[in-house]
């Protein structure tokens, strides 16, 4: 890959996918409130998966739906 | 041809420009989560590592995932699945931003996107630098 090549590949990946919007319940939000919400749900699935797997626990979730 | 140390910076400077130009906010948490090194080269690859690491976080797919991993082993207390991801806000928060909660399945779908940038992330990570090939 050349330098060309590449900054012309970034562009065209950028420009075409960071411009479609988050909805608007994201406006006013800072990104920071959001940012590793997921990897933190993702984090506990893996333990999750590990209680039920290793330790054989069935796990129920409170205050949730 | 590998690319140099020189291209490495301007590769660099080209992809920091557009996300900044692009998405301001996204920008400041990427440059806030990668790993500062004298090796451009290096330096590059966090920054991408860290744009996906943050993009893909805000794309629905990767909500399904996570949605799908944590439906694997736990249930809710009538036994069904959970269904959805749902960040609760703080008084203050809720009194700011008008909004109790936030619905993160409500983000767009950007997997294309990360798989792109996944796909890129590869091919510089293939390409050495030329001072790696000696």
């Amino acid at each position: 890959m050349t330098r060309q090549e590449a900054t012309a590949r970034i562009t065209a990946i950028l420009r075409r996918y960071m411009t479609a919007a988050d909805p608007a319940a994201f406006d006013l939000l800072p990104k920071a409130l959001t940012a590793g919400k997921l990897y933190e749900a993702y984090a506990l699935g893996l333990i999750a998966r590990q209680l039920a797997t290793r330790e054989g626990l069935q796990l129920t979730l409170v205050n949730g739906s | 041809m590998p690319l140099s140390r020189e291209d490495f910076v301007a590769v660099m400077r080209h992809l920091q420009r557009e996300v900044q130009q692009l998405d301001p906010e996204a920008h400041a948490l990427v440059a806030q989560y990668t790993e500062r090194s004298d090796d451009p080269r290096r330096y590059l690859l966090d920054y991408l590592r860290s744009l996906i690491k943050i993009l893909s976080e805000r794309s629905s797919g990767a909500h399904g995932r996570v949605l799908n991993l944590l439906n694997e082993h736990v249930r809710t207390p009538q036994g069904g699945p959970i269904r959805g991801i749902r960040l609760e806000l703080s008084l203050t928060e809720r009194e700011i931003y008008q909004q109790e909660g936030i619905d993160l399945a409500l983000l767009p779908d950007r997997e294309e996107f990360v798989q792109e940038l996944l796909a890129l992330y590869h091919d510089l990570n293939e390409d050495g630098g030329e001072h790696r090939r000696e």
